[in-house]
């Protein structure tokens, strides 16, 4: 996986003539957290697993935020590269929920319709919610199924990806091959809960 | 009093601890039936969520959360082995607890829901039983120490709270202090919080390669000769990708309640279904450490 370079490292002038002003109080009473407090101290990002591979990282996420460029804050694929570890939550001296708000962000992202920055993550995640709809709770071994399924259109390499090791681990018993399931009237329920939720995109 | 429990509680293994580290959870409840705890597995329980369930909504963490809430018996706490299950179980405990209107409609769908039990995670339960046995309040019956065993912990990012669930940050020195009172060495290393990239793992496996690859040589480095871990997602990104990575000095990567049925007096031998699941065989240092008989 390659680095990505970071995007505001560009010199040109930011654009506020598309900003929502407000965008940072909107995901503030959402996500429950005060973004003005940010600091820009950047602890955030210092401390994110997953900072070489996103195009802003937390802390851009934030300043985006706060000066309310919604289009590019939906767009990046930092929303969708974030793991949700809160490590960031954990560090900000603010206490300022990071992972809260990028939660929020992926949510407006599917409910606006704007293209998603990271699609194979998006996959997964949708992945993962059929295998639960299907035995209330999540198969490791369907859950991959269905993700290469998904991503078929991504060529030989994401199909061939796992593939030995993955078969090695269902052969020594590591992985089981058939899920556990909830008792029917419990699937019912859960595939309400989902369903009800999250509209398929 | 052998027959007598300290603790009945009421236990929620998660998805992957059910059909992936079956090791582990066979391990744990060995152990706590050694304790004397008492397990009583959560009737039909579901899914807590996972990273995907608040990844796109807020509410499938929530609602998934209060239907285990409405399962899970009054009166008894809820031991939970997963740390990334933890959070979301607290993460929706709180929500239900501080907004009225959300349980309200919870718990006309799923009925009484159970709040006012704690949450504990599987290191908290050891903890509080080391610290019963230094009051001596409970003895341990044949232990075995863990001696000569260099070892590094790793929490994994399951133990980074956002600061409303947990304001005095992640916990550092739970799970170093109980391998120290089992009688191993613990090293000090930079990456006992580093996350294991934990689903971009099976997405993109180069940056799970990279991350382990830091996470392992800085235990190497640091001079430990096995990674403990708590987590079960953890424990099989990291072995999987060690596996995968093209890297020099391959740790195994040891179960918090492997160690712990070891330090009970469990002989290593007698549980080859332990160690025939990790990919990195922990077998050759077990023997190295004198824990194999």
């Amino acid at each position: 996986m390659e680095k990505e370079e970071k995007k505001f490292s560009s010199t040109e002038p930011i654009s506020m003539s598309e900003s929502d002003l407000n965008f940072a109080k909107k995901i503030g009473e959402v996500a429950s957290t005060d973004l003005n407090s940010c600091l820009t101290c950047m602890s955030c990002s210092g401390g994110c697993p997953m900072y070489p591979y996103m195009d802003y990282g937390p802390h851009g996420i934030m300043r985006l935020a706060v000066l309310g460029l919604k289009k590019e804050a939906l767009t990046s694929n930092t929303i969708w590269r974030c793991v949700g570890c809160h490590t960031c939550a954990a560090v900000c001296p603010m206490a300022i929920n990071i992972a809260g708000v990028m939660d929020y962000l992926r949510e407006e992202c599917l409910s606006e319709d704007v293209p998603i920055g990271d699609k194979p993550i998006f996959e997964f995640h949708k992945a993962f919610l059929m295998s639960v709809r299907f035995h209330g709770r999540s198969s490791k071994v369907e859950l991959m199924g269905f993700h290469k399924l998904f991503t078929i259109g991504s060529g030989p390499k994401a199909w061939l990806q796992d593939a030995f090791l993955g078969t090695k681990m269902i052969l020594m018993g590591k992985l089981h091959l058939l899920p556990s399931r909830l008792m029917s009237s419990g699937i019912s329920q859960v595939r309400k809960l989902v369903t009800g939720a999250w509209r398929n995109r | 009093m052998s027959n007598e429990y300290l603790m009945e509680a009421t236990y929620f293994p998660g998805c992957t601890m059910k059909t992936g580290v079956d090791e582990s959870n066979r391990a744990m409840k060995l152990v706590l039936e050694k304790l004397k705890i008492k397990l009583f597995e959560i009737e039909d329980w579901n899914c807590c969520g996972s990273s995907s369930g608040h990844a796109v909504n807020h509410e499938i963490s929530t609602s998934m959360g209060a239907r285990n809430l409405s399962k899970a018996t009054k009166g008894r706490p809820i031991v939970i082995p997963c740390p990334n299950c933890y959070r979301n179980w607290v993460s929706a405990h709180y929500h239900l607890s501080h907004e009225q209107e959300t349980r309200e409609k919870y718990e006309n769908q799923f009925g009484r829901l159970n709040l006012s039990d704690p949450i504990l995670n599987i290191y908290d339960v050891y903890h509080h039983i080391f610290n019963l046995a230094k009051l001596k309040s409970i003895t341990f019956e044949n232990t075995k120490p863990l001696k000569d065993l260099k070892i590094a912990v790793y929490y994994g990012c399951g133990a980074m709270y956002p600061k409303y669930l947990r304001p005095v940050g992640p916990p550092r020195d739970t799970v170093e202090r109980l391998l120290k009172e089992m009688g191993a060495t613990v090293v000090t290393w930079p990456y006992p919080h580093k996350c294991c990239s934990a689903f971009i793992s099976a997405i993109y496996p180069e940056i799970a390669e990279d991350l382990t690859t830091q996470i392992i040589s800085g235990a190497y480095e640091a001079g430990a000769e096995a990674v403990v871990t708590s987590c079960a997602m953890c424990q099989m990104n990291l072995e999987m990708r060690e596996v995968s990575a093209r890297m020099n000095n391959k740790l195994p990567i040891l179960h918090l309640n492997q160690l712990m049925a070891l330090y009970l007096g469990e002989k290593a031998s007698s549980h080859e279904d332990w160690w025939k699941f990790h990919l990195v065989d922990p077998k050759p240092l077990l023997q190295k450490v004198g824990l194999w008989e």
